[in-house]
This record gives C-alpha cells, sequence and structure tokens, in this order.
C-alpha cells in the first residue's frame, strides 16, 4: 500500500514538474500585444530634424552599435510628442527577436534571429494609445546566404548602425483595443 | 532612366527605370547630379539580375549573399542617401521574391531592371553627413 502511495505521490510531482516547465516555456515563447515597450535601451540614439518649418516634420533617426531600435524608436516618439507617424529604415543588426502573431492565442510566438543580419527593410508607424505613443514595425532582414526571416518587431540591436527616416504627420492618429484580437488597431474615425 | 520632379515641399521625385538598367550605378549618379544630400527613397519593380551583400564583421567588407541570375520580383528597396566627404553615396537593401515566392535579401550591391522599377526618392532641405567608423570600417550618418 505505501509503495503504491509513493509511487503515486512520485508521479503526481513528477506531473506537476511537467506542467510547470512547459507553462514557463510558454510564457517564454510568447508575448502579449500590450506589454510595454522598455525605454533607455538605446542611448547612443541620435535625431535631426530634417525640414525646419515644414507641417509635416521629417527626421533621422539613427541607431548606433547596441542600439536597440524597437525600444529607442519608442524613446523618439514619447520625447518628440509624436501622435502620428510613419518610417522606413535600413542598416545591420546582431541579434533580434521578431514576432509572429498567433490569432488562436492572441499572442506573439516570439522567433530569435541570432547573428549579424542585414536589416533590408523595416517599416511601421506611430499612433495614439489613450494618450500614449505606439509603435508599430515590421522587418525583413538577410543572413549571410541572403535567406531572409521576417516579422513583427519586438527586439532589435543595432550593429553598427541603423538609419530610420520619419515623417511625423500634423493630424493625429488614434487607435483603440480590438477584444477580438486584443491588438490596437488605428481608427482614422476616432477623435 | 527617366526621372520627373512631382513636388517642391519637399523635393520629391520619381525615377523610372526600364528593361536593362542598373538601380545601383544609375541612382549614385542621379544623386551626384542632382547634389543630392539628405533623401530617403523607396521602389518596387522587377529584376533580371540581383546580386544582394551581407555585411562581414570579421573582413568589414560585403560578401556578395546571393546572386540570383534570373527573373525575381522586386518586392521592396529602400534606402537613403547622405554625404561622404562631399560626396553623395547611396544606401539601399534589398527584398526580392523568386518564382516560387520564397524571399531573398540584402545590401544591394547590384539590381538588372526588367521590365521596370518605380522608384519614389524625397529630399530634404537639411544634409546628413556620414564620418568613417573604425570600429565597422564604414562610414555611419552622424547628425
Amino acid at each position: 500500500m505505501s509503495k503504491i502511495k509513493r509511487l503515486g505521490c512520485a508521479l503526481v510531482l513528477i506531473g506537476i514538474t511537467a506542467v510547470m516547465v512547459r507553462s514557463q516555456n510558454k510564457a517564454d515563447e510568447y508575448v502579449t500585444p500590450a506589454e510595454a515597450v522598455p525605454t533607455g535601451k538605446a542611448p547612443k540614439m541620435q535625431v535631426q530634424l530634417l525640414n525646419p518649418g515644414e507641417a509635416a516634420k521629417q527626421y533621422a533617426v539613427i541607431f548606433y552599435q547596441g542600439d536597440e531600435v524597437y525600444s529607442g524608436l519608442q524613446e523618439f516618439a514619447e520625447k518628440y510628442h509624436v501622435t502620428s507617424a510613419h518610417f522606413t529604415a535600413i542598416g545591420a543588426l546582431n541579434g533580434a527577436i521578431v514576432g509572429w502573431f498567433d490569432p488562436q492565442r492572441k499572442m506573439y510566438k516570439k522567433i530569435p534571429i541570432n547573428g549579424q543580419h542585414e536589416l533590408i527593410g523595416m517599416s511601421g508607424d506611430i499612433a495614439l494609445y489613450q494618450g500614449r505613443p505606439v509603435v508599430h514595425t515590421h522587418m525583413v532582414l538577410g543572413g549571410p546566404d541572403g535567406t531572409t526571416h521576417a516579422g513583427h518587431v519586438l527586439e532589435a540591436y543595432a550593429s553598427p548602425t541603423v538609419e530610420a527616416m520619419v515623417t511625423v504627420d500634423p493630424v493625429t492618429m488614434r487607435k483603440r483595443l480590438d477584444p477580438e484580437t486584443n491588438l490596437t488597431l488605428i481608427d482614422p474615425a476616432l477623435k | 532612366m527617366r526621372w520627373k520632379q512631382v513636388e517642391d515641399a519637399p523635393k520629391t521625385f520619381v525615377l523610372i527605370f526600364e528593361t536593362g538598367d542598373e538601380i545601383a550605378n544609375a541612382l549614385q549618379q542621379f544623386a551626384k547630379g542632382q547634389a543630392l544630400a539628405g533623401s530617403s527613397f523607396k521602389a518596387i519593380g522587377a529584376l533580371s539580375y540581383a546580386k544582394l551583400g551581407w555585411f562581414n564583421w570579421a573582413t568589414k567588407k560585403y560578401d556578395p549573399a546571393c546572386v540570383l541570375d534570373e527573373q525575381v520580383e522586386l518586392l521592396s528597396l529602400i534606402g537613403d542617401i547622405a554625404l561622404r566627404d562631399g560626396e553623395p553615396q547611396v544606401h539601399a537593401h534589398v527584398v526580392v521574391g523568386r518564382f516560387d515566392g520564397t524571399a531573398h535579401g540584402g545590401h544591394l550591391l547590384e539590381a538588372r531592371v526588367r521590365p521596370t522599377c518605380e522608384l519614389i526618392l524625397t529630399e530634404s532641405p537639411v544634409h546628413l553627413q556620414k564620418k568613417y567608423d573604425p570600429k565597422s570600417g564604414i562610414a555611419l550618418i552622424q547628425v
């Protein structure tokens, strides 16, 4: 009896451990869309206004070795009070994480991309959600054999540089939370 | 390659490439001819040949990552122009799509157009300057 009991206990323990490990992996592999972007990860970032006096402002936002570009763009948007913008960027990265939106889980699956890659193309926009600018951006990366990886940008570490050309539009664009996807979507009609 | 200025502020050009035009060289010539010093551009089209680079940290040079001697869609070409030692320098990246929909991409080294490539370029009043970066061995934009 005690043998069976012990065996049972052991099995239950193994089961619990397995579940815990699995859920931990799940937490590591997926990220919720609403997760706040940490700032302060792009200390070398430089910004220059390219057309002083114009209504639609053009900025060069330049990143250097080790700067995390997604967090830097968020910092730029907050610092320059951006309420509507679009941008493209090229450069090179060493280390990145892109996301793939899983409609079942309503979360981004994290796809790490290690090593030196060309940042072939990054394009995105900035709009307001609850009074705070939200950066939404996608990128395509190229490896040493020209093969590509792409996705929603979660992390992107500049190496040696990333050059972003940002156009800040004078009319505010707002986002609303879409309960079906858990994503914030741009609603042009929102005042 | 034919071009037309379509707007004054911001100064905006449309460049149309035709079969046989090589984009990297033609863009460099155009930038020189128009004395461009702070531009960004994007383009789509199709190519008969593409040579794409990947920056090799060990050699500090662009390795030819892939050479595609075949018809491909030019899915996206984006880039910028800044001054290096007073001369405009074009920096562009490319994604191409092959016949089976797979994508390849890299730093633009050479791209031969077939049948067309449509490029929109915006020049800003403020110049961008590049400076040699000893760590990477290439010139980076300094603002």
